[in-house]
């Protein structure tokens, strides 16, 4: 009874605080309603829903930081007259300003000390990428099955790690089945010959029958073992009593050992705890620690993308590796190791974008000769590579634009970056003096995948720079914008920087278009694919192509002009080309490009789009990344250690609906 | 269901990829005696990027409907405007375009892109729960594979969800289709006992594991499930032709990897489409013609060239607009609009390919493949140029087994629910619902 009333004192003290508070959100919450409803719902209400804002189903999904970045555009909108637009309803200074304010104290100034959520990360399966790392580390043989299986594509996270789009379906399962039976009978047959296939037998058949241990004991010893490092945890008594009784009924069936055993080894391929990242529930609201075994699993797949080695395994058997200083060890250790080249070739691949680069991005082979594959391969290596130089060298993040190295071979020099005395095809290190590259913003595949087919794009390469890089996307065009007036489309004498000039002359464009026009122009020494040049230049059609005597080439005439790479912020600070580029963005936009960094490397360490629950997390590694002069390995050691990389918590009934 | 053993099998040989031959038909002609009524077929050809206003209206209709003539447009499905519903004013309330279009087409809801959530299942697939039972596979998800930047995106790539945050793989290569249809399973993880094990070892998850999470291992049961239906068919099917030993080893199967020739790649998908249905593998399909936002190239159809995509932003000729490829630049507006249209009346040549396939096989009751099918065949775009999200190009070919009457125009006067349409052809599947998604009533119109 004691007990009791102790328990209502404190619930009735938690509730009267978090009523005041309550209660002028609210307040603000219905005033922000009543300005809506006024101005805004004839466009953005029940009716219609222009743009996809829904403001009435906004309202009721509170808190509202759960949409900030929708509210935050609104804001954004409201701020620069954009909205309401001309012509619509009216919105009085007044209730402008005062919407404005409601609006940022609510989304841009909300409290956060109150929200302790570690979130929920689901069951998933493995991605494809994962399930051949997995499979290679099981068996010890490279197989890389999953290239039979279909494209994996990436959801809201950019990452295709997320649980959101990981689902299992019959004709993934098949493939698995399929795939289980020939990972078996390719690694391990009755003879092994080579290094690789004695290697496999040696990984999978860690106990054989000998004159001490019975052919029983010997397959209950190695399934033991095989199970643990396939479920990535301790199999259960039931799990392996199942397992053996299917090497028994192999065996008197009539097959040896080894046959029996590798019965057992493809079905397991094919067993959920294997296929699947699976953790385990807790009764309880409150958020709880996950177990050794996941927190394995979770610091193998974000650095390695695969499964734990016998070192994390046996750390977790002993429940030593939560211990913060074994986890830092062990992180230091797993950032060696070349499998945590991954974060590269997977994670910046994906976030950078760089993995389109020889798939979806790629020239015609016919027209553009010099656009081979080991060309692309080469130009994805020289990003993965100087991604994992910024991890494994504990560089500055700011490093990731400003750098002045990077990684090629000889194709890449020679066809790319104009430069000689560059033999073979192995990457390596070069120090790039003249400044013309260095950084992401001068990787062929950056400006590859922001160019158009055969045209450099300054727009595009623009809004990458502030949406991928910076993680500040400007707004969606208006319904119709990004049409040029036709005579000015049509001028093949007038440069994409003159006709944009034209376009953005009205209001509506240039708000813009001033944002990103001037970062992607500085790059125009860049062509489609990254090669340099100092001109453009134009091809104009002298005659017509009906002409009896047409020659593709002779009928052109060829113009050029010089490139102008000048601009300036739109806060005011002036710069040339890339250099100047890369040293605005350091200098101006450092703070977008830590917490950009920060956002997406978080949310491929836990596999799910971020929350606004996880911005405590995120302003909690940016303030230790500041007292760390914004170092790469202080951003990896805090999201291992961060609450919810530790921890997880049943999401609210809310969230589930 | 039994189906006549001898008539599938040697349609499925001989017909894939040429016509049928005549000898055949009189074999199939002599099982009409005593068949039961053929089921009902279901599929949804998409096509993206929408169309140049005013190609989809046909050119005579008579007073009472009748479609008298196509347009030059649509001429490649002339000989077929008998079989046709040809409905105007058709659209989606909740979501269309390149990227909403694809993942609400079929749902009848909207998209949120943030959760990836589409609202509800999609029409095929609800109709693949409830006739799904009696078949090999409940649903084909077939797509060309896709070019282009917008290739791996989720929205533009997925008509097809199993539920709302469930979109479903769709098969792009020929030979993993047709394998699903008629190779048996490989391998020694198919059997008996190793499935036993894994089912046993999902069920002792059940408990470790959150509500939530039981939802997903759902996904795991149900592909195991999937799985020992089609052992249960391939061993039944072995049985049966046992006595034919000789016909298994000739099945065509098509080479693996993707033709390079595109017509021949969609043809090729279409065949098997037809085979799926006429062997009874399956009686639901989608097939996405390309991606949402496809970048391919038509420039193997004479006088077209550029992207699509780009085509179909045919009011800005210059060759300049973000959907160019900077080296396409036409001459005038009409002749880009032209060119899109071109693209378009190519499409209809294959799906024209596809309608003569289904009416050249005649099923155990006399009447034609088309005859037992519903086949909607449209784009979630209107205008191309225009973003235009009214008057969606919409057809429906077949008579749904005698509930519907085509070889007419079906005009509204009010914008009509695509959902409206779905409800009315689901009804003809045999599901017992008076609602689906938004719709407000099924689409009556359709028996005429």
């Amino acid at each position: 009874m004691h007990r009791l009333n102790k328990y209502w004192l404190v619930l009735v003290c938690i509730l009267a605080v978090s009523s005041t508070a309550d209660a002028s959100t609210d307040k603000a919450v219905d005033e922000i309603r009543q300005t809506l409803k006024g101005s805004c719902y004839g466009c953005h209400g029940e009716e219609l829903q222009q743009g996809g804002i829904h403001f009435p189903a906004l309202l009721a999904d509170r808190p509202l930081v759960r949409n900030r970045k929708t509210w935050q555009r609104a804001i954004g909108a409201l701020e620069s007259g954009a909205m309401p637009p001309e012509g619509a309803a009216e919105l009085a200074e007044a209730d402008r300003a005062r919407l404005v304010d409601n609006l940022d104290s609510i989304i841009n100034h909300f409290d956060y000390s109150d929200i302790n959520d570690p979130g929920f990360e689901p069951l998933r399966r493995l991605t494809h990428t994962e399930y051949d790392n997995t499979v290679r580390d099981l068996i010890g043989i490279d197989l890389k099955p999953a290239r039979r299986f279909s494209d994996e594509m990436a959801g809201e996270t950019g990452f295709d790690n997320s649980a959101t789009t990981l689902h299992l379906q019959s004709s993934l399962m098949e493939r698995y089945i399929a795939t289980a039976e020939r990972v078996v009978e390719e690694a391990l047959p009755a003879q092994p010959q080579t290094v690789e296939h004695r290697r496999a037998f040696k990984t999978v058949f860690t106990t054989l029958p000998s004159d001490e241990v019975s052919p029983s004991e010997a397959a209950k010893r190695t399934l033991q073992r095989f199970l643990r490092r396939a479920f990535r945890r301790q199999p259960t008594n039931r799990e392996m009593t199942r397992a053996l009784a299917l090497y028994q009924s192999g065996r008197e069936s009539g097959l040896d050992f080894e046959q029996s055993l590798k019965a057992v080894v493809s079905g397991t391929l094919i067993s959920p705890s294997f296929l699947m990242r699976v953790e385990a529930t807790k009764e309880t609201d409150q958020a709880w620690k996950i177990d050794d075994w996941e927190l394995a699993s979770r610091l193998s797949y974000f650095l390695w993308a695969s499964m734990p080695d016998d070192e994390l395994f046996d750390l977790a058997g002993r429940n030593q590796l939560h211990d913060p200083q074994v986890l830092l060890a062990q992180l230091d250790r797993m950032l060696a190791d070349p499998r945590a080249d991954s974060l590269g070739t997977v994670m910046a691949a994906q976030w950078l974008g760089f993995g389109r680069v020889g798939k979806s991005v790629r020239m015609g082979a016919i027209d553009h000769p010099w656009c081979t594959d080991s060309l692309m391969d080469a130009m994805r290596a020289e990003s993965s590579m100087f991604f994992m130089s910024l991890l494994r060298e504990d560089a500055p993040i700011s490093r990731l634009v400003g750098a002045d190295y990077s990684y090629v071979n000889q194709e890449i020099a020679e066809t790319l970056y104009d430069m000689k005395g560059i033999y073979g095809s192995h990457m390596r290190r070069i120090a790039l003096k003249d400044q013309r590259r260095g950084g992401v913003l001068g990787h062929g595949t950056t400006l590859a995948i922001t160019s158009n087919y055969n045209q450099t794009s300054p727009v595009k390469r623009g809004h990458w720079i502030l949406e991928t890089l910076l993680g500040t996307p400007p707004p969606p065009p208006p319904p119709n914008a990004s049409v040029f007036d036709q005579e000015v489309s049509r001028d093949k004498q007038l440069t994409f920087r003159e006709k944009l000039a034209l376009h953005s002359e009205q209001e509506s464009c240039r708000s813009c278009h001033s944002q990103f026009d001037p970062l992607g122009f500085s790059l125009e020494n860049f062509s489609y694919f990254g090669q340099w040049r100092d001109n453009y230049t134009f091809r104009i059609r002298i005659k017509k192509p009906e002409d009896i005597n047409y020659d593709p080439e002779s009928n052109f005439r060829r113009v050029t002009k010089p490139i102008d790479v000048s601009g300036t912020l739109p806060e005011g600070a002036p710069f040339n080309g890339l250099a100047g580029l890369k040293k605005v963005l350091v200098e101006h936009r450092h703070d977008d490009l830590v917490r950009q960094t920060v956002t997406k490397t978080l949310a491929y360490a836990l596999g799910r789009p971020l929350e606004y629950y996880d911005e405590p997390t995120i302003r909690n590694v940016i303030a230790s990344l500041e007292a760390n002069e914004f170092r790469f390995q202080t951003l990896l050691r805090e999201i291992v250690q961060s609450y919810p990389f530790l921890y997880k918590k049943h999401p609210t009934d809310l969230e589930t609906q | 269901m039994r189906i006549s053993r001898h008539i599938p099998r040697r349609a499925v040989l001989r017909s894939f990829g040429a016509a049928l031959s005549l000898p055949l038909l009189d074999a199939m002609a002599q099982s009409v005696r005593a068949a039961p009524k053929p089921p009902t077929r279901l599929a949804y050809l998409y096509f993206p990027n929408g169309i140049p206003r005013g190609v989809w209206e046909p050119a005579t209709v008579a007073p009472d409907g009748r479609l008298l003539e196509l347009n030059q447009w649509m001429r490649p499905l002339e000989p077929f405007k008998g079989d046709l519903i040809v409905p105007t004013n058709i659209w989606t309330p909740l979501g269309n375009g390149h990227v909403y279009g694809p993942p609400t087409w079929l749902t009848g809801h909207d998209y949120d892109r943030h959760k990836v959530d589409a609202g509800g299942a999609s029409a095929d697939q609800l109709a693949a729960r409830h006739v799904g039972p009696q078949t090999l596979l409940p649903s084909l998800e077939l797509s060309l594979k896709g070019e282009g930047f917008m290739s791996n995106s989720l929205p533009r790539n997925h008509i097809s969800w199993a539920a709302p945050n469930r979109p479903i793989a769709r098969e792009v290569e020929p030979r993993a289709v047709f394998d699903r249809m008629f190779r048996p399973l490989e391998g020694g993880a198919s059997d008996r006992s190793v499935l036993d094990l894994v089912l046993a070892d999902a069920r002792s998850l059940r408990s470790r594991v959150s509500h939530s999470d039981n939802e997903r291992l759902d996904q795991y049961f149900e592909s195991i499930r999937a799985l020992e239906k089609r052992i249960e068919f391939s061993e039944r099917r072995s049985q049966e032709m046992d006595s034919d030993r000789a016909l298994t080893d000739t099945l065509a199967r098509p080479a693996p990897g993707i033709p390079p020739d595109h017509k021949e790649y969609m043809r090729l998908m279409m065949d098997l489409l037809v085979l799926a249905f006429q062997s009874n593998a399956t009686h639901v399909a989608t097939f996405m013609l390309d991606h949402g936002q496809s970048n391919r190239y038509f420039n193997f159809i004479p006088e077209v060239r550029g992207t699509w995509h780009a085509l179909s932003h045919y009011k800005n000729a210059a060759g300049n607009t973000a959907d160019d490829d900077g080296v396409t630049s036409w001459d005038s507006v009409e002749q880009k609009r032209f060119m899109f249209a071109s693209v378009q009346r190519w499409h209809h040549e294959q799906v024209a390919y596809l309608l003569g396939r289904m009416k050249s096989i005649q099923e155990p009751d006399g009447a034609t493949l088309l005859d037992h099918s519903m086949i909607v065949y449209g784009s979630t775009l209107g205008d191309g140029n225009e973003h235009d999200k009214h008057d969606l190009p919409t057809l429906i070919a077949g008579r749904g087994g005698g509930t519907i009457r085509p070889g007419r125009m079906v005009r509204y006067s009010e914008p009509m629910n695509l959902a409206n349409i779905h409800l009315a052809l689901l009804q003809r599947m045999g599901l017992d619902i008076d609602k689906f998604a938004t719709s407000d009533r099924p689409a009556e119109e359709l028996a005429g």
